[in-house]
């Protein structure tokens, strides 16, 4: 099937076979396949110059897509330069989506590990991260948690936005003066007053994004006393939505430094 | 209503249905009730009851007469969720075949409490749960009707698509969607809803790009090649046939599929590619048995509000009985038992892109209409913003996919060659999976950048 054929079927088709003859078939299977075809409708309806046109059509359509091979080779594109870090564990590449969908708030102090432990983020996973720290202190520890990949996409992909100055956007603290303090006191003491104060509803769903910006901001050794308090809360199932998300919070966080530090 | 079914369990089976957000094009006036409820497997069914005769309607491939549609559709006019008005025409011709409507105590007085069908119950036991078959007369007349409003479409679906030829796809009518919109309707009405589909898909590609009229054409084209082949069904061998007859919108039931010849094997999740489709996503799971590579496909199909099948995670291997829709291609299958557990895959065998292409080419000359075709490649990243193609030695092919799945497969692809599942469309290869071979550790991740169903309109499981 030449594309010819094609060509001038196109051209009689957006004219209309009003204006130019369809072009002759010959004697082959194509033209035994219409002449079959058209007279298959009741009342000869397909027996006209459209309806063997259309019919040409998709003919022509299923050899031309049956028989189409691949386009030529072409050149892949420049690699990145190599970057022999190695990669996160899976475990910590997927504590990184979680971090990502449901507590961005952990994401600076991730990175900064990453960083410092000189691994790298995965490929896949490179242009959530990008997009989600583009306004963030933290997009230039993502950069380079992610390597040369990164600079290699904002070439390749233009909708990937240039990161903002890390000045600009600094969230200002939202802690209050009282868990200000709290975040020197010993671990034990954090943990009880958190759970007495959750308890009694002194702490209320109002400063759910103080206590966020205190569990991530806590120390890391302090970490299991306030996980330990806040699972026994749950357990005694009177706990309220918002000791739920601090206690998901503290695990997550929990978990993802623990995650780094087996990737090392 | 209860006496009205030759079985209780269809009552209780319509109930479910009897809900609003399953029914569309819903009305009723002195005669008859009829509407369009939304079927798992894609083509929304055409009901209609004529509530003075008592006779039923449902282009359902069900053999119960009342079928749990017919039930639900008068469960939920009883219920006064719905409105009147006009009769389609086609329901009024239906109506008008059936009879005069026979005076009755309760006209002046809306819906009207349901007799017993005396057709379908014995006497001596009017309100009986008696399970009884409709009379074999009554379901041929059904079938011969719905072939009979198939044909009339076809040709008609033809006759337009002439005139489409003789005036020419110059025609600034074709730009309108309301053009495409009234084909549809007309298709729906004929019940050849898997055509109605088609014209819709035809109609998202009129303006999309600048040679939009020749890919419109060649679509034209498919679709007279189809209504040809179903107006010649009873020619076809058995295999063209039924596939001829799905494409179409004839329905197969669950049951029937599954009960035909297990296709055991391991098989290797290798792609989910989620579509919208006007008001339904539809989601392909792509299975590829370890032995031989041949391919099946598994369909699930969500309306708004509804959820999405998300078993069988991509990159998983399970031992498992599928069984196969009919057809030439039998891509489409129903999981059966599983046998074991679910294990991590490792790198799955990739073809070149030549081989691809054959494999492509076999299943359009087996259907030439098929518009997706599951292909795994081993390929690099070739082509800059605005073109991307997949590339290996021995050729390319271009990449159609949104911005973020292109970014992240150009993520992926970075660094070099690696294998991807992906599905062959018309425009180009969508792809759908990287399987990524880390070298140093010698673990495989399996990184899904297809579409994912918006999350606004289906329910997360």
């Amino acid at each position: 099937m030449s594309a010819t054929l094609w060509d001038e079927v196109v051209t009689v088709s957006l004219l209309g076979t009003d204006r130019r003859q369809p072009p002759t078939l010959g004697d082959g299977p194509l033209a035994e396949f219409v002449a079959e075809s058209a007279v298959s409708f009741a009342g000869g309806v397909g027996d006209d110059a459209g309806g063997r046109l259309v019919l040409t059509v998709g003919a022509l359509t299923a050899l031309r897509r049956g028989a189409a091979g691949p386009l030529p080779p072409r050149a892949p594109v420049d690699p990145p330069p190599v970057d022999r870090r190695p990669l996160i564990s899976p475990a910590a590449s997927n504590m990184l989506r979680r971090i990502l969908a449901d507590h961005p708030i952990l994401l600076d102090e991730w990175l900064a590990v990453v960083v410092e432990y000189q691994l790298r983020v995965p490929p896949e996973q490179a242009i959530a991260l990008l997009l989600a720290t583009v306004r963030r202190p933290c997009a230039a520890a993502a950069e380079t948690a992610i390597g040369p990949l990164a600079g290699w996409l904002r070439q390749h992909w233009s909708g990937l936005p240039a990161p903002r100055s890390t000045t600009e956007h600094v969230l200002p603290s939202v802690l209050t003066d009282e868990l200000g303090e709290l975040l020197q006191a010993p671990a034990q003491r954090v943990a009880a007053t958190l759970r007495r104060r959750l308890d009694d509803g002194a702490w209320g769903h109002s400063m759910r994004v103080s206590l966020q910006h205190f569990i991530a901001a806590l120390p890391a050794d302090g970490l299991e006393a306030v996980d330990q308090q806040l699972t026994e809360m749950l357990a005694v199932g009177v706990a309220s939505p918002l000791t739920a998300q601090l206690a998901d919070l503290t695990a997550v966080r929990r978990s993802a430094l623990a995650d780094l530090e087996r990737s090392r | 209503m209860v006496a009205a079914c030759a079985k209780p369990s269809t009552f209780a089976a319509a109930q479910p249905l009897a809900v609003a957000h399953r029914w569309s094009a819903t009305g009723s006036d002195e005669r008859a009730v009829w509407g369009r409820c939304a079927s798992s497997a894609g083509e929304p069914y055409e009901v209609a009851v004529d509530h003075s005769l008592l006779e039923y309607r449902c282009s359902c491939p069900s053999r119960q007469s009342p079928c749990k549609h017919a039930v639900a559709l008068l469960l939920l006019w009883a219920r006064g969720a719905v409105s009147e008005g006009s009769a389609p025409k086609e329901v009024a011709e239906w109506v008008a075949r059936r009879g005069p409507r026979p005076v009755t105590s309760h006209d002046a007085s809306g819906p009207a409490p349901l007799p017993v069908d005396d057709e379908s119950a014995p006497s001596g036991d009017p309100g009986g749960d008696h399970v009884t078959d409709p009379p074999p007369r009554q379901r041929d007349g059904t079938r011969n009707e719905r072939v009979a409003r198939m044909r009339a479409g076809l040709v008609d679906l033809h006759r337009w698509l002439g005139d489409r030829m003789r005036t020419g796809m110059a025609d600034p009518a074709l730009a309108h969607f309301a053009t495409w919109d009234q084909v549809a309707a007309r298709l729906v009405d004929a019940q050849v809803g898997g055509l109605a589909n088609r014209v819709r898909r035809i109609a998202a590609l009129v303006g999309a790009s600048t040679d939009w009229r020749e890919r419109v054409l060649a679509e034209l084209g498919l679709l007279a090649i189809l209504a040809d082949a179903g107006l010649r069904l009873p020619e076809l061998d058995d295999g063209l046939a039924d596939s001829v007859a799905v494409a179409l919108g004839w329905q197969v039931r669950h049951a029937d599929v599954l009960a035909g010849v297990p296709d055991s094997a391991t098989w290797q999740v290798l792609g989910r590619s989620d579509t919208r489709e006007d008001r339904i996503e539809v989601r392909r799971r792509w299975l590829r048995a370890a032995d031989d590579g041949r391919w099946a496909m598994m369909l699930s199909i969500a309306a708004y509000g509804q959820s999405l099948d998300d078993s069988l995670a991509v990159g998983t291997v399970v031992n498992a009985d599928l069984f196969r829709y009919p057809g030439r291609t039998r891509l489409r299958a129903l999981v059966g038992q599983r046998h074991g557990a679910t294990n991590a895959l490792g790198l799955p065998a990739a073809s070149t892109l030549t081989e691809a292409s054959e494999q492509i080419g076999a299943f359009i000359a087996a259907e030439p209409w098929i518009d997706r075709v599951p292909i795994c490649v081993r390929v690099a990243l070739s082509g800059s913003v605005g073109q991307w193609y997949l590339t290996d030695a021995g050729g390319s092919m271009p990449v159609v996919a949104s911005d973020t799945s292109l970014a992240t497969l150009s993520a992926c692809l970075a660094e070099g060659p690696a294998t991807v599942t992906a599905e062959w469309t018309p425009a180009g290869l969508v792809p759908l999976t990287v399987h990524l071979l880390d070298a140093t550790t010698g673990v495989v991740r399996h990184v899904d950048v297809g579409r994912v169903a918006e999350e606004g309109f289906v329910a997360r499981r």
